[in-house]
């Protein structure tokens, strides 16, 4: 056995196609496609919001700016993620909007953003800077069971991890951890841009062992968003911090490799991204990358570029298994389809302002 | 004139303007106003221009390489044509909405800042290569030898005086290539704007809920705004800043944008006449006026006012920037400028925005 087909063995684990959306793409609660983001109002206020079928099922106020969502289809749960550096998550009843929990990070950390679900639901992961000990990532352990106590930690390996995913084994965490140090008291400064190293992790969330860690070709590409297919291939979209006359791959995939793929497009291709990926979504050998920066929406094929749509501000984006179309939203309050004919818009709140991320539920 | 003629003449200058008002423009709310205005008195008529100079380098490029024999004249009237062509680019260089988008055009028209001296490099390995020097092989190639910046060397560099020489025939196949591939984004980029072409023109001025790009005005003058941001950063921080090492740093004027032909100061004046276009709609129903009609009276005039500030002070510079910007005659005019565009953005990137109710990147400046 090589190495890499032994490292590509322990992290995917016998590959349990499908676990991964199974736990994350249902939920119980009703037969309408849902859409559940954070957003903004133009007076700068803030919600956690479900939409369906034209209209917001629901818009529960919020303390800060929220970022990705997370769906549990075994407890009916929608998991709201404050930005960073906040210290908030709130657990809401995805059908109703009712508040289930109220989780606040320990003292001496904040939540990036992120999380992801094990164990059928039971476990929550997130990932956390640990600001009181100079900025180490650490994921942080909750227990869904039990109103979220928080029961243990481990590194995330890395500085600044940002996205999380479960590998279809539901045993293999997968982090990208984007290099860059922050602290609270900093006001989102980047601190080390000259001493970045991001990387791609596995890691057995049972033990916090460090399975395998992977790093982009150029020290300042942040590895931030991610997404895992049932097949078990990590795709990873990057904001890069260094001079902005360069122009590098920002999209990478990797399915047990020596090192990360890039995937192919042209410079023209990478350039019109403009330097950011703000969400990815794969599904099957599909993948869809979203570029605020770039107002742009690539869509790739077997690790080849295939098409560049336009839409001003968009960054949040998920996969509708029914309609084997991807939904993306953007700051203009808009929720647009992308699939072979193009984009389609499907529905908008005029007066808010999508955030980064959204989950879908059929 | 008489009083009786003054007032005859005043009454039909009114009536007159009244009854342009009425078939024209006055029945439509100002953020429609505007719209139309910007587009009809600013965005077109740049695009215009650039085509217009874009086409007269290409005639006047392809006549240039077709003579048997070229002198020095020939090449200083060329460059003269270049230097306006090049002018009517930066009149639209900050427009980064609408057609300019598709397959980064801009991209192919200028490449900079060149830290690595890729465009000598680049087009001395095409020049010397063994495929023939076409439009269709320009295309082929990569986007630093494609346009503008890469006609700068051929017209200004080491391959100046091959081009007069008796072995200047691939150099000016080069530029004659890169003249036409000019002319055609700049033909895509007017055809992608004008009614009469692919009309993003009309998508921007009608905004509605169907409308994927603008589903509201707000959105459709925040496109403006932002455009405006970006030309205001640009020169600052792009032209100025980095280059000229203002605020820490030493300065490296090759990082100046046009330092080979000694143009940089000029592409700034032009960027800023531009982007005062763009805010007032050339005197017609601008963003200014809007901001007037929001009782914003004072912020519009104030903007006007550092907009007039900041163009005066780059005209006052004397010399290239190339040359001269170390100077110390020079130094208050820098300063000036320098000052005047940070109060530029934050007027457009806060001021405005907060008056007129509209949000400015949402996503795009979120940074997560």
């Amino acid at each position: 056995m090589t190495a890499t087909e032994f490292s590509r063995r322990q992290i995917l684990g016998g590959c349990l196609a499908g676990l991964a959306l199974s736990l994350t793409g249902t939920v119980a609660a009703g037969s309408k496609r849902r859409i559940y983001s954070a957003a903004s109002d133009r007076n700068n206020r803030h919600f956690l919001c479900c939409w369906a079928e034209g209209e917001l099922q629901f818009k529960v106020a919020s303390s800060g700016r929220g970022h990705d969502v997370l769906l549990n289809v075994h407890t009916n749960s929608a998991l709201y993620f404050a930005r960073r550096p906040g210290t908030w998550l709130t657990v809401l009843d995805a059908h109703s909007g009712e508040l289930q929990a109220s989780v606040t990070s320990p003292a001496g950390r904040h939540f990036y953003g992120h999380g992801t679900l094990i164990q059928q639901g039971e476990i929550l992961l997130t990932s956390e800077n640990d600001f009181a000990n100079g900025g180490q990532g650490v994921i942080g352990i909750y227990d869904c069971r039990d109103n979220y106590r928080r029961i243990g930690e481990f590194a995330s390996g890395g500085i600044g991890p940002h996205q999380i995913a479960t590998m279809p084994n539901g045993r293999t965490l997968v982090v990208a951890n984007g290099g860059i140090l922050t602290l609270p008291g900093s006001n989102r400064d980047k601190l080390n841009l000259d001493s970045m190293q991001p990387n791609l992790s596995y890691i057995d969330s049972r033990t916090g062992q460090l399975l395998g860690q992977y790093q982009p070709p150029h020290p300042q590409l942040s590895l931030r968003h991610l997404d895992v297919n049932n097949a078990g291939e990590v795709t990873v979209g990057a904001q890069f911090e260094g001079d902005t006359a360069q122009t590098l791959p920002l999209l990478f995939r990797h399915w047990g490799e020596d090192t990360l793929q890039p995937l192919s497009a042209s410079d023209t291709v990478w350039r019109s991204h403009n330097h950011y990926i703000a969400s990815v979504a794969s599904a099957g050998d599909t993948v869809i990358a979203t570029s605020p920066r770039g107002n742009c929406i690539s869509r790739w094929r077997n690790g080849q570029f295939e098409k560049l749509e336009h839409l001003n501000d968009v960054a949040g984006v998920a996969f509708d298994p029914q309609r084997n179309a991807f939904v993306t939203s953007n700051g203009r309050g808009q929720l647009v389809h992308v699939d072979q004919q193009g984009l389609s818009l499907t529905g908008r709140v005029a007066d808010l302002r999508w955030d980064n991320h959204m989950e879908l539920s059929t | 004139m008489t009083g009786k003629n003054a007032m005859t003449h005043t009454f039909s200058r009114v009536s007159l303007s009244l009854a342009f008002c009425f078939l024209a423009a006055c029945g439509k709310a100002p953020e429609q106003q505007l719209l139309d205005a910007t587009g009809s008195e600013a965005i077109l008529p740049l695009h215009e221009k650039f085509l217009a100079e874009s086409l007269s380098l290409s005639q006047n490029t392809s006549a240039f390489c077709a003579q048997n024999s070229r002198s020095a004249e020939d090449l200083a009237a060329l460059r003269d044509r270049w230097v306006a062509a090049m002018n009517g680019w930066e009149g639209i260089q900050s427009i980064q909405f609408g057609p300019v988008t598709d397959d980064n055009q801009a991209w192919k028209v200028q490449f900079w800042p060149d830290r690595k001296n890729l465009i000598a490099r680049k087009t001395e390995q095409f020049v010397i290569g063994d495929e023939a020097i076409t439009l269709p092989a320009l295309q082929d190639s990569s986007v630093v030898i494609q346009g503008l910046s890469a006609m700068e060397y051929l017209l200004y560099d080491k391959p100046a005086a091959k081009l007069i020489g008796p072995d200047g025939q691939g150099y000016c196949d080069h530029l004659n290539a890169a003249a036409s591939n000019l002319q055609q984004v700049a033909d895509f980029l007017h055809e992608g704007w004008h009614p009469s072409g692919k009309n993003y023109l009309g998508t921007w001025q009608s905004p509605g809920p169907d409308n994927l790009d603008y589903p509201d005005e707000n959105a459709a003058i925040g496109a403006l705004i932002e455009t405006i941001v970006y030309g205001l950063e640009r020169i600052k921080r792009d032209k100025l800043q980095r280059p000229l090492g203002l605020e820490g740093g030493q300065a490296n004027t090759f990082l100046l944008e046009w330092w080979r032909s000694q143009q940089s100061r000029e592409a700034i004046l032009i960027n800023l006449h531009s982007l005062q276009l763009l805010y007032s709609a050339g005197n017609g129903a601008g963003l200014n006026e809007l901001l007037q009609a929001r009782g914003a009276t004072e912020l519009s005039d104030t903007v006007t006012t550092q907009f007039d500030r900041a163009i005066s002070a780059i005209a006052s510079l004397e010399g290239s920037l190339e040359q001269n910007h170390a100077k110390a005659a020079n130094a208050e005019s820098l300063e000036t400028l320098y000052a005047t565009l940070t109060d530029l953005l934050a007027a457009f990137k806060r001021e405005i925005p907060s008056t007129l109710g509209i949000t400015l990147g949402f996503n795009a400046n979120d940074g997560d």
